[in-house]
């Protein structure tokens, strides 16, 4: 066991969590907003859009995210659509859990009872005025749990992208790796820095989850 | 249609939900400052009737006046009838209250903070005017103490009295009443009955649909009896309550009055 190992490839290690933790910041907001979309399409009552969406996500639900990975950097480029290494792999990332993210928003709010809606009707609000005031407050608290497990979720497949070629903290530990031939600590320390930040995200997003659903307490 | 002197006014409301027929025509008007009780067995069409009155649920056939004014539609340059721009209609909704069964407070704000909801949002006055006005009328319901408590800890009586506040707070026409105290521990339908019964000396226009027998008899000026989507029957509380004229309304009351 050599530490010293892990201090000479630190910048290096560093530089890939780095870009681990854009791309899983990114991902995550972008599949976010496309799941936000397809959960607002799937309510927007046009037959043929609900429908589009409904077989996107079966299609997505079918799929390995390896598998929409190489459709989306071997196969797209065939018919003449080319993306770069890291911009295929925030694709395939934000399709791949958009709709998981679309399943948690959509339970969240249809978790809402309909009288409080409806009472803010009678109140005289906007639809956008009840879903601001009345429906993100609360869906917030009900979405935060899944939604952590589904970023963890996410964070972890960003270490398949090193398959093609991107910087990430997997890739570039497969680089020092294969220059140092010292896999145990390498290995070892970068497991134990997706555990450590990954375990980090979990415990501060229960802090966050008790914090907005504190009404709820009747102690 | 103007009479300013009516608060609400409906004439021939049909609704239906598919094949189902629940309202086969009703009409009703409420005069200002009158308290109207409906009762009647279940799934006689009593909330069905009350929903649209507000437009919650529109009406497939028939018209509601509020004040005098044509309630959730407008007439097109070439006659037609088309719905209100939802604008307009959240304006007409704001000027009717309505107190559910459920309460349906909403469990993220406050007591003040349900109050003052809709003078903030809606009515659009300032945070701390609506604080004002919401600190004013939770003692009304008395409830001044309970002003910053969430509603998971309050009584099923206390969450009405916020309810009933929350819709006081929007200074109203006419408030509705959809069996408010049917989800409460019998205890608790006393606070709950004092309240409304303060309201209806205080010149507010109410429409009640409600079983409380004590509560039409002492607070109602009418009483209007439902069945099968209808209004069969209708009455002073002296008359309808001791006096029924129909043997549905006779055989209703047996049930409650024991
Ligand atoms: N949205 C709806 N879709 C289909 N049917 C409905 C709907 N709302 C009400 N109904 C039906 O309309 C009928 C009358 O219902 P309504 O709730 O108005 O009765 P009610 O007099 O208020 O009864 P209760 O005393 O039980 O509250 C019932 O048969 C009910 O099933
Ligand atoms: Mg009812």
């Amino acid at each position: 066991m050599e530490l010293s190992i892990i201090f000479k490839y630190a910048p290096m290690l560093l530089q890939g969590l780095q870009l681990t933790i854009i791309i899983s910041i990114g991902g995550i907001i972008c599949s976010l907003a496309l799941g936000s979309v397809l959960v607002a399409l799937s309510r927007s009552g046009i037959r043929a859009v609900v429908i589009l969406v409904r077989v996107y996500t079966e299609i997505i639900l079918g799929i390995p995210v390896l598998v929409l990975l190489y459709l989306i950097y071997f196969v797209l480029p065939e018919v003449g659509i080319r993306f770069s290494e890291i911009p295929t792999g925030l694709l395939t990332l934000t399709l791949y859990y958009s709709p998981y993210m679309a399943e948690i928003i959509r339970g969240a709010i249809n978790a809402i009872p309909t009288g409080q809606v409806e009472a803010a009707r009678t109140v005289g609000m906007s639809n956008f005025q009840i879903a601001k005031r009345i429906m993100v407050p609360q869906a917030l608290g009900l979405a935060i749990p899944p939604l952590t497990g589904i970023c963890i979720g996410l964070v972890k497949d960003s270490a398949l992208l090193s398959i093609i070629s991107v910087h990430e903290l997997a890739y570039q530990t497969k680089q020092a790796v294969a220059r140092t031939f010292a896999p145990f600590e390498l290995w070892a320390f970068v497991a134990f820095c997706y555990w450590a930040i990954l375990s980090f995200w979990e415990v501060s997003m229960r802090k966050v989850e008790k914090r907005v659903t504190r009404y709820r307490e009747i102690g | 249609m103007k009479n300013d002197n009516e608060a609400i006014r409906a004439e021939g409301i049909v609704k239906r939900f598919g094949d189902l027929t629940v309202l086969r025509g009703v009409s009703l008007a409420v005069k200002r400052g009158e308290v109207v009780c409906i009762m009647g067995p279940s799934g006689s069409g009593k909330s069905t009737l009350l929903r649209c009155l507000n437009w919650l649920s529109p009406p497939t056939e028939g018209t509601v006046w509020l004040a005098g004014e044509v309630l959730g539609t407008q007439e097109t340059p070439n006659g037609t009838r088309v719905p209100l721009p939802d604008s307009k209609l959240r304006r007409q909704r704001s000027r009717i209250g309505m107190v559910f069964q459920s309460f349906n407070l909403w469990p993220h704000r406050t007591a003040i903070g349900n109050v003052m909801e809709g003078p903030m949002i809606v009515s659009g006055i300032t945070k701390s005017e609506a604080r004002r006005l919401a600190t004013e009328i939770l003692t009304r319901v008395g409830l001044t103490e309970k002003a910053d408590v969430y509603p998971a800890k309050l009584s099923g009586g206390q969450q009405q009295r916020v309810a009933i506040a929350r819709a006081l707070a929007m200074q109203p026409e006419i408030i509705l009443f959809d069996e408010p105290t049917s989800a409460l521990d019998p205890e608790l339908v006393g606070e709950v009955l004092d309240v409304m019964k303060s309201l209806a000396t205080q010149e507010i226009t109410m429409i009640v649909v409600t079983h409380e027998v004590g509560f039409a008899k002492d607070a109602a000026d009418r009483i209007l009896f439902m069945d099968e989507g209808l209004i069969v029957e209708e009455g002073s509380p002296s008359e309808f309550l001791e006096n029924p004229k129909e043997e549905r309304s006779r055989q209703f009351l047996e049930r409650y009055l024991n």
